[in-house]
């Protein structure tokens, strides 16, 4: 096999590692002292499973990009591919540039030589001046810390635990805005160019849908659980944290999505149906009179390999595309984590109020219990649904490919 | 009011330098050589002088087989103004920049 190949392998595998040993260190160290050291192991072994799936899914990913890009890679020499790599995160105005940087380096002879006019190639291509100068980008941060720093101060006046949580959710946005800011040909605010782009897609209207219904049940959550006595601040710091960097996530690639994922329609379309399919799986399952909390269990871990895996499939097999089943997946995971976030704390607490208890727990645990149970189990779900997706992708792109119909001579 | 600012030592090179035959096509790794500029330095001054009208580019219309086309520079007319004003403001300046970080370049 191709060594440069098994180094983008390498650095594949490398990653989803170090991604789920960092997830794992986090969970042990947030553990509380009373653990017995064989959680730890179960905690292991739970994780050895998605990570597995996802050190699989990598593979399939750096395979299919090898077969595109490979050839014209391994005609490279390591500068030549470190220039190539920079050149790539260009903005579209500024590709030109890149291009002319790569092409000149053709012309450096000698490996020390290539190797400096790469490295400051490189430089070059993550400092290239903004069309309209620094001050569009200084005003625009300077807005986006003044709404953080008003959003932050204002929630948590109003409702006491949400103000780091609303924070890091306006910061996130207010970053990417200053980012898009940052890589536009003019400074623009791209939602108001979206808006103007009417009709607006139907992946933005419900995951932006999705992120307000989550806004809206996790304020009446915190505020519910203000009202009981002795309450633990909710959501925790971290819970806080990465929820509002989820939804801030999801909301932006829903109205600003990257190039890559629009170039077409279908994966967007098949990644609402997936999310919508998971949220009414579980409804129907929570719902469903009789013994369900096994289902329940059953349908948090089938259900999304079911719509991970059913998405990736059929944009990989309608196009024979390994990439338009993937563009499926990032869809699922944008569009399932705001809604299946909203449906799953809505039924919690619906559930709560019924019975006083979050589902799949034991009876007398607070209304916040529910916001966190919620958040575990949302995340959960393209944790383990999206190697799917993308092993879904690879048995759609290898279907044989359909035969044009024949064309026979009129006589 | 509109206020204008002085170029700087190393962009003024690069004005200079493309002034002087200013009908001729330059190439970067040419331009780099000749003034002694890293690209990561001459590229985002030759990206702010195309962006003013002052830089005019091509590409190269027949490359060799198997090299993919090579990005041109020339000065615009606005550019040989701005040259012709750069050079009376700075009569001793020769287009050779502070040397910041040697040994790069390459034969």
């Amino acid at each position: 096999m191709n060594r440069v190949r098994r180094a983008y392998e390498f650095a594949a595998v490398t990653a989803v590692v170090a991604a789920f040993a960092a997830g794992y260190l986090t969970v042990v160290t947030s553990a509380p002292p009373s653990e017995s050291p064989a959680s730890y192991w179960t905690t292991a072994l739970a994780l050895a499973v998605p990570m597995s799936l996802w050190i699989l899914a990598a593979l399939l990913v750096v395979g299919f990009w090898w077969e595109r890009a490979g050839p014209r890679l391994s005609t490279l020499d390591p500068p030549a591919r470190l220039l190539a790599t920079a050149v790539a995160t260009l903005p579209e105005h500024r590709r030109d540039w890149g291009a002319a940087m790569t092409a000149e380096l053709g012309e450096v002879q000698g490996r020390a030589a290539r190797w400096g006019f790469a490295l400051s190639g490189a430089r070059a291509a993550v400092r290239l001046p903004h069309p309209a100068g620094w001050p569009a980008l200084a005003v625009a941060a300077g807005l986006a810390a003044a709404v953080v720093a008003a959003a932050g101060w204002g929630a948590g006046a109003a409702v006491p635990g949400l103000g780091s949580f609303t924070a890091v959710f306006v910061g996130i946005l207010g970053a990417l805005v200053v980012l898009a800011v940052a890589r536009s040909r003019r400074p623009r605010l791209p939602v108001l160019v979206l808006v103007v782009k009417l009709p607006v897609p139907a992946v933005t209207v419900l995951v932006t849908a999705g992120v307000a219904a989550s806004l809206a049940v996790t304020v009446t959550t915190v505020h519910l659980d203000l009202r009981e006595p002795a309450s633990a601040r909710i959501p925790s710091l971290g819970g806080g944290v990465l929820l509002a960097t989820v939804l801030a996530i999801c909301l932006w690639v829903a109205v600003a999505p990257p190039r890559w994922l629009v170039t077409e329609r279908l994966p967007a379309h098949l990644g609402v149906a997936g999310a919508l399919a998971y949220a009414g799986f579980f409804l129907f399952l929570v719902r469903w009179p009789g013994p369900a909390d096994g289902l329940y269990l059953l349908g948090v871990w089938l259900a999304p390999v079911a719509a991970f895996a059913a998405t990736g499939f059929v944009a990989g097999a309608v196009r024979r595309s390994f990439n338009s089943g993937v563009r499926a997946g990032v869809w699922t995971t944008v569009a399932v984590l705001p809604i299946g976030f909203a449906v799953l704390l809505f039924e919690g607490l619906r559930r709560y109020s019924i019975e006083r208890t979050v589902l799949g727990a034991d009876a007398g645990v607070r209304v916040g219990a529910t916001l966190s149970d919620a958040i575990g189990t949302v995340l959960l779900v393209p944790l383990i649904g999206f190697p799917f997706a993308v092993i879904g992708a690879a048995f759609g792109a290898l279907l044989p490919r359909r035969r044009a119909p024949e064309v026979r001579p009129v006589r | 009011m509109s206020r204008t600012r002085r170029p700087s030592a190393q962009t003024t090179a690069v004005v200079l330098a493309l002034a002087v035959e200013p009908s001729a096509w330059r190439y970067g790794y040419e331009l780099c050589r000749e003034l002694d500029l890293k690209p990561g330095s001459l590229y985002p001054i030759l990206v702010r002088l195309a962006d003013r009208g002052v830089l005019e580019t091509a590409w190269e219309t027949a490359p060799p087989t198997g090299r993919p086309p090579r990005h041109l520079y020339r000065l615009t007319g606005a550019g040989r103004t701005l040259a012709t004003e750069l050079a009376a403001a700075t009569p001793r300046r020769t287009a050779s920049p502070r040397r910041s970080e040697p040994g790069w370049q390459g034969a």
